[in-house]
């Protein structure tokens, strides 16, 4: 459906985009990650037509939009909502949402159902965008965005100015609205709990190109590299020798995905981790707990290594002193590389 | 294409600068040179900086003191004093002049400018003050208390201090006018460097002595603008969060309150009774003569000042257009020259303009075109600070969201840009318009023979001390500065 190939784009002689490729199927949700600067904004904005890109081509529905010819923005069918949702501030909110439509389809009735769309009171048609909360806003900017119904959908950021319990339910509605109405779409996002949680497949950026493209979960766990992997989640990060599917650490020995044998840093994730409370073959002993409330902090000592942390519920926590080892679930991943410390 | 129209915007609005460097190539250095170090020269520096030294401290104690006394103090009719202390910015100086020469028939000298200078520009440092005391943020007030100061000691050294840049660019702003006004010190026989080169012009037309008095005032004005950038250039990034909401409250004085309420009336008594009172008695004292030629010349001065602001916001809108869309140090540079060209004296850039285009374009010289043109140098800085702003309100990327709704690029500029645009054009088209609706040096200079605007016509009868007769004009004068007043005093409590 919106096909990215080979696009780069050099910007006030930097090159912002080195060469990225992605394909979003029909109807589906890509999201693409990275800190910012990263340049996900400016591949945003190669695809809405608002940049033209150096070299490479897009193609939305079969139809090259950037490449050989350039198809303007306006003739793309391409919808877009920006960070603070840029509403219109000279109408009312009837007169943003109408704003793209043929003016016999702007009717009342026609409003009202785009507003229902999005979970807003057609009762706001005619407030002005000042007059409306950031949430509301942002789905205003929505509706006016699928009034057209466009092939393709391109969100920029639109959560991050709002607040954390409204991010999430707004993130939701507008979602649902989306996939409900088989649209296309691509959410650009340097949080990666918002990426992972809402797309069906996340492309991790940095420095312009893309690291590693995939399924929420395949990214969570196969990360390529340490710095991914640190960037989509918590780690716990230990030294340690992998022989086969085995990798030996201070803190015992722990199943890896086979890689090959030698050195390397042992990555877990936090919920992968469990504490058992064994005498006999414990590899760890128990230094200090740090109360967290919900949760706890157990730092867990072992022979010349630095400590780890592992969190435990609030409800069975081992002493100071206690001898434990660690249960893991699925395997662990080895890096080459130095682990970093909690 | 807007860089372009931009540079040629910016030239010109540095034609006055041309217009001494080509004088001083005409006539000669060495001569030039001669023409300036002399008596003359000397003597009207001397005045310049007499009446620069006099009246911008006193506009500073009466400044500060008059935002002070009405936020600080609690007075009976605070909030009308307070709009009342900013409202002689409506009697233009040299209607002020008028007035005063009205009950005080001797007035003349040093003394008679300083009274009109400080009575008419201390609002250019009150009404900033005022502003700037609204967003101080009391919490720091309260620390000093607790730290042992008493009330005065506080505002001697808590307060005062954070007005300091307020206050100097009022009085900055307030130098650069005593520099630019003719009227007001003409009338009280006063001469500085405008009413001598205006003097000179008179006698000996655009010769070479009026090009080197031009230069010196440049050069003046030039040094104020720069001490200007350099006190409140930051300033203007670094304000204060709109999140202070609290206030200080007023103190009450008690019997003391009674010598500031004085203070206050003496003050508004005379700045705006006065003249008040002058144009009372002179409106009444012949029936209120309103001679059969005042439509015609309300007319000659509403078409010319309509133009003004036309030709002025159509000028000012590609440098708004490059200074908001395409910012950077070119950008920058371009807008400095207009700045360059806002403490330039009306009476240089007519001056300029008259050579200029009698060397250049004959044919324009003595039409309205030329004053028109004249009007739009001068009021372009006030235009351009205006539609700036309206073009800060309609980003690029409002275009761009309606050009993913639909909209070519010339069908979002006229759907989404122009409408969010459209109030600041207004705003800029009436700031010109008013501007040049009560301009008088350039006015005098440029009229085509035999057409006369409300402030020539003021002006010619008042010198021929037909005061009744120039007192409907007066009124005029005053009703038009009105609105530019009220929009000051406005922006300033909207700031707080």
């Amino acid at each position: 459906m919106l096909s990215v190939q080979d696009v780069t784009k050099t910007l006030a002689g930097q090159q912002v985009l080195r060469g990225v490729s992605f394909d979003v199927p029909a109807g589906s949700v890509a999201a693409v990650v990275g800190p910012s600067g990263c340049g996900k904004t400016t591949l945003l904005r190669c695809i809405a037509g608002f940049e033209t890109p150096t070299s490479g081509t897009v193609t939305i529905d079969g139809r090259e939009v950037s490449g050989a010819a350039t198809v303007p923005p306006h003739k793309r069918g391409v919808g877009y909502v920006a960070q603070d949702g840029a509403l219109f501030p000279h109408l009312t909110v009837k007169g943003n949402v109408g704003f793209g439509l043929p003016r016999r389809d702007r009717t009342p009735g026609r409003i009202a159902s785009l507003l229902e769309a999005v979970s807003l009171d057609p009762a706001l048609a005619s407030r002005r965008p000042h007059e409306l909360s950031g949430g509301q806003q942002q789905r205003v900017a929505l509706a006016r965005a699928i009034a057209l119904r466009p092939k393709v959908m391109l969100l920029d950021e639109p959560f991050s100015a709002l607040d954390t319990g409204l991010r999430a339910r707004t993130r939701e509605s507008i979602g649902a609205v989306l996939r409900d109405a088989g649209i296309t779409t691509v959410l650009v996002t340097h949080d990666q709990a918002e990426a992972l949680s809402f797309a069906d497949q996340v492309a991790v950026m940095s420095g312009g190109s893309f690291r590693q493209v995939g399924a929420p979960t395949q990214l969570y766990t196969e990360a390529i590299d340490l710095d991914t992997a640190r960037f989509l989640g918590e780690t716990i990060e230990l030294s340690g020798v992998v022989s086969g599917s085995t990798a030996h650490t201070a803190f015992g020995d722990l199943p890896v995905v086979a890689t090959e044998p030698g050195e390397a840093v042992i990555m877990l994730r936090p919920s992968q981790v469990r504490l058992v409370r064994a005498s006999g073959a414990a590899a760890a002993t128990v230094s200090r707990i740090e109360d967290q409330g919900d949760h706890q902090h157990v730092i867990l000592a072992a022979d010349g290594v630095p400590e780890l942390l592992v969190d435990v519920p609030s409800w069975d926590v081992p002493q100071p002193g206690e001898r434990v080892s660690l249960s893991v679930s699925g395997a662990a991943i080895a890096y080459p590389g130095s682990p970093a410390h909690a | 294409m807007a860089v372009v129209l931009s540079l040629c915007v910016a030239a010109l609005s540095l034609l006055p600068l041309v217009y001494v460097a080509r004088a001083t190539e005409q006539t000669g250095v060495g001569a030039m040179a001669r023409l300036i170090f002399r008596g003359r020269v000397r003597e009207l520096l001397g005045n310049t900086v007499q009446l620069v030294g006099v009246a911008v401290p006193l506009c500073l104690v009466i400044g500060i003191g008059a935002a002070l006394a009405v936020e600080r103090v609690r007075l009976p009719l605070r909030g009308l004093a307070a709009a009342l202390l900013a409202a002689p910015l409506a009697v233009p100086a040299f209607v002020n002049s008028y007035a005063w020469a009205t009950v005080w028939p001797g007035i003349g000298g040093l003394r008679g400018a300083v009274l009109i200078s400080v009575l008419s520009y201390y609002p250019f440092v009150y009404i900033p003050v005022l502003a700037a005391l609204r967003r101080l943020d009391p919490a720091v007030e309260e620390s000093a208390r607790s730290l042992g100061l008493s009330g005065p000691a506080v505002v001697w050294r808590v307060v005062l201090p954070q007005l300091r840049l307020p206050a100097l660019g009022g009085a900055l702003l307030v130098a650069v006018h005593l520099l630019a006004e003719y009227g007001a010190f003409a009338f009280v026989r006063f001469d500085t460097f405008t009413t001598a080169i205006y003097d000179q012009y008179r006698t000996t037309f655009a010769g070479p002595a009026a090009a080197a008095l031009s230069a010196v005032l440049v050069l003046l004005c030039l040094l104020l603008l720069v001490l200007e950038a350099g006190t409140r250039g930051r300033e203007r990034y670094e304000r204060i969060g709109g999140g202070a909401a609290a206030r200080v409250r007023p103190v009450r004085l008690g019997a003391g309150g009674i010598p500031v309420a004085l203070g206050i009336l003496a003050v508004l008594g005379a700045a705006l009774g006065v003249p008040a009172w002058s144009l009372t008695t002179w409106l009444t004292a012949r029936g209120g003569e309103w001679t059969a030629e005042l439509p015609t010349i309300v007319w000659t001065t509403l078409r010319f000042s309509l133009l003004a602001g036309l030709l002025t916001t159509v000028a000012a809108l590609p440098l708004a257009w490059l200074s908001v869309r395409r910012p950077g140090r070119w950008t920058r540079a371009l807008e400095g020259t207009t700045f360059v060209a806002t403490s330039l004296p009306g009476i240089v850039v007519a001056l300029a303009l008259v050579t200029l285009s009698l060397d250049l374009l004959p044919a324009v010289y003595q039409t309205s075109t030329l004053l028109v043109f004249a009007y739009a140098v001068l009021f372009l800085p006030r235009a351009l600070v205006t539609v700036r702003a309206g073009l800060a309100q309609a980003p690029r990327r409002l275009e761009e969201i309606a050009m993913s709704l639909g909209c070519p690029r010339w069908l979002a500029l006229v759907r989404v840009t122009i409408p969010i645009l459209a109030p600041a054009l207004l705003g800029s088209i009436a700031l010109a318009f008013l501007g040049a609706a009560g301009e008088l040096s350039a006015t005098l200079l440029l009229a085509p023979t035999g057409t006369d605007t409300l402030a020539t016509r003021f002006w010619s009868l008042s010198n021929e001390l037909d005061y009744a007769g120039a007192a409907p004009y007066a009124l005029l004068l005053v009703v038009l500065s009105l609105p530019m007043t009220y929009l000051l005093y406005r922006q300033s409590r909207e700031d707080g």
